[in-house]
């Protein structure tokens, strides 16, 4: 049997978008996530939803519904001041929400709604070195899951007191004369940016303990290229950059 | 070579023909391309509230099928998939596997739009360096580094599995090429799509030949598809002009059917398209020697 070219070309497109319209039919064809966690497969947990596969995209609101947990609890617990905004807050909100602390290498983001929410369920999870719990969610999860002592002792090692979240994300955000506060050292930071917000070349130098490669090249990629992690710079960095604030 | 050299030669029932090269490949690879090129566009437009009527929204990871592949571990493990993939990768996965078994990487070939953007900077090249180009590397030099894929995919494929991120993203060059103006895509990636289009000029496909992950797992099925690009020896007049057609430097006119990893399945090297000899190098499933 041989085929020619315009074969190949028919059956490829066949099989794509026969593939999509079908499994599209069947229900199974999703390019977004539907909101809803998927469940642990086997184990003591089989059936239960996973707190892993809560995304950035999750609201609270979906939250709540898939755990079974009070929106206010999540609302107090992540320090939303608002109530009404709950239901519809983000996830993914609370990374740039507090940005700053994430810059100290304590990071409150969706990796802490997973956190917070298996604690809650008494579900297992894996949990990353720099994910921290805001204080009130450690109060909340202390009056309403059953902990036991070394959990405690973790959640309660790797917390954050929101109002001082609360006030650095809040000067950063509305107070122009500190505006430098916007100096956070990110993914995309080079080694340019320290220098032109007036970190010296030399300062650098000897934090990486090594001759600047190219100063369009991002901090991130430095690490990754030296075998490091990337917070093992980013904090010393970021104290530099601060003093020069000062 | 003339046709009456051809008729009185051992091999009388070659007939050599004007080719009329198909159009089928380039019109698919350039619908693929404007296909992925407004579906990025769309994510700008949706955000705008002007999205594209009867257009996908979906995000270019959730129709790339190496999102799949990378989230097998995770699925099997834990029954997730990696974050920013949803389930229409794995299905693309799958549909791309079952072409696999057919044809060989027809993905790359005929579909991918970087595999198609840097055909498209080649030409540039091509005119520059004439029949130097894409003969630049030396071959002992060459068929070591085709292997690097291998390295990449591997490491892709453990660092997705230790984080559960799509850690390729940083230096994915596809994904920077279609998002250029967003600020997801890292400098890494903007650095390395950079050096593609450089190469380019001077090598067909250098993403595909030496570093593409996904190239390097689709590379595997032509050990074992069923349609396989093969060559009837008692017919090739050992023109070599299909060796010279292929993108990727197989040597097709060595054996009777080509097994290479690296085999995109463009079919440029076919009587279709440039062999002169009618019947010499066909897709077919007939079984003979490999290359």
């Amino acid at each position: 049997m041989k085929l020619k070219s315009i074969h190949v070309a028919v059956i490829t497109l066949v099989f794509i978008f026969g593939g999509i319209a079908l499994t599209s039919l069947l229900g199974m064809w999703k390019t977004t996530n539907d909101k809803i966690p998927a469940k642990y497969k086997d184990g003591e947990f089989a059936g239960q939803y996973n707190p892993a596969d809560i995304r950035g995209s999750y609201t609270f609101n979906d939250i709540s519904n898939a755990f079974e947990i009070p929106i206010e609890d999540l609302g107090k617990a992540f320090g939303v001041e608002d109530p009404a905004k709950y239901a519809s807050f983000q996830c993914k909100e609370l990374e740039s929400m507090y940005a700053l602390l994430a810059a100290e290498g304590k990071e409150v983001g969706t990796g802490s709604v997973r956190y917070f929410v298996a604690l809650y369920k008494g579900l297992p999870i894996e949990v990353e070195e720099d994910t921290y719990l805001p204080k009130t969610a450690v109060e909340i999860l202390k009056a309403k899951a059953k902990l036991t002592e070394e959990q405690i002792k973790s959640i309660e090692k790797y917390s954050v007191a929101l109002p001082e979240v609360s006030a650095a994300f809040s000067v950063s955000a509305s107070s122009p004369e500190n505006a430098t506060a916007d100096r956070i050292i990110k993914g995309s930071t080079t080694f340019k940016d320290l220098m032109d917000w007036g970190v010296k070349k030399e300062a650098i130098e000897k934090i990486i303990n090594d001759k600047i490669p190219d100063p369009g090249k991002t901090i991130k990629d430095y690490s990754s290229a030296k075998g490091l992690e990337f917070s093992t710079l980013k904090e010393p960095l970021q104290k530099l950059v601060d003093t020069v604030k000062k | 070579m003339p046709q009456e050299m051809l008729n009185k030669s051992s091999t009388p029932t070659a007939r050599t023909r004007k080719k009329t090269r198909p159009w089928y490949r380039t019109a698919v690879q350039s619908f693929f391309f404007i296909l992925v090129a407004l579906i990025s566009l769309n994510q700008i437009l949706k955000e705008a509230g002007l999205a594209i009527p009867f257009l996908s929204e979906a995000s270019l990871h959730a129709i790339c099928p190496f999102g799949g592949v990378v989230s097998i571990y995770k699925f099997a493990t834990v029954g997730t998939f990696v974050q920013k993939i949803h389930e229409s990768s794995f299905i693309l996965m799958f549909i791309a596997f079952m072409l696999a078994v057919l044809f060989g990487p027809v993905i790359c070939g005929w579909v991918c739009p970087f595999g198609t953007f840097q055909e498209w900077v080649g030409k540039l090249g091509k005119k520059i360096f004439k029949k130097k180009y894409n003969q630049l590397i030396p071959n002992n030099f060459d068929k070591y580094l085709r292997f690097i894929r291998y390295i990449i995919l591997l490491l892709v494929i453990y660092k997705t599995a230790a984080t559960a991120k799509l850690m390729f993203q940083d230096v994915d060059p596809y994904y920077a090429l279609f998002n250029f103006w967003s600020d997801e895509v890292s400098v890494t990636a903007l650095i390395v799509l950079g050096v593609t289009i450089l190469l380019s000029l001077f090598v067909e496909r250098p993403w595909c030949k030496y570093a593409c992950p996904y190239g390097a797992v689709l590379g595997i099925f032509n050990l074992f598809r069923v349609f396989k690009i093969r060559r009837n020896s008692s017919t090739c007049i050992n023109c070599k002009a299909c060796d010279r057609a292929c993108p990727m430097n197989i040597s097709v006119s060595t054996g009777a059917a080509v097994l290479n990893h690296q085999c995109i399945s463009c079919m440029k090297c076919t009587s279709e398209n440039t062999c002169p000899v009618e019947g010499t190098v066909e897709l077919s499933i007939r079984e003979g020697k490999n290359v």
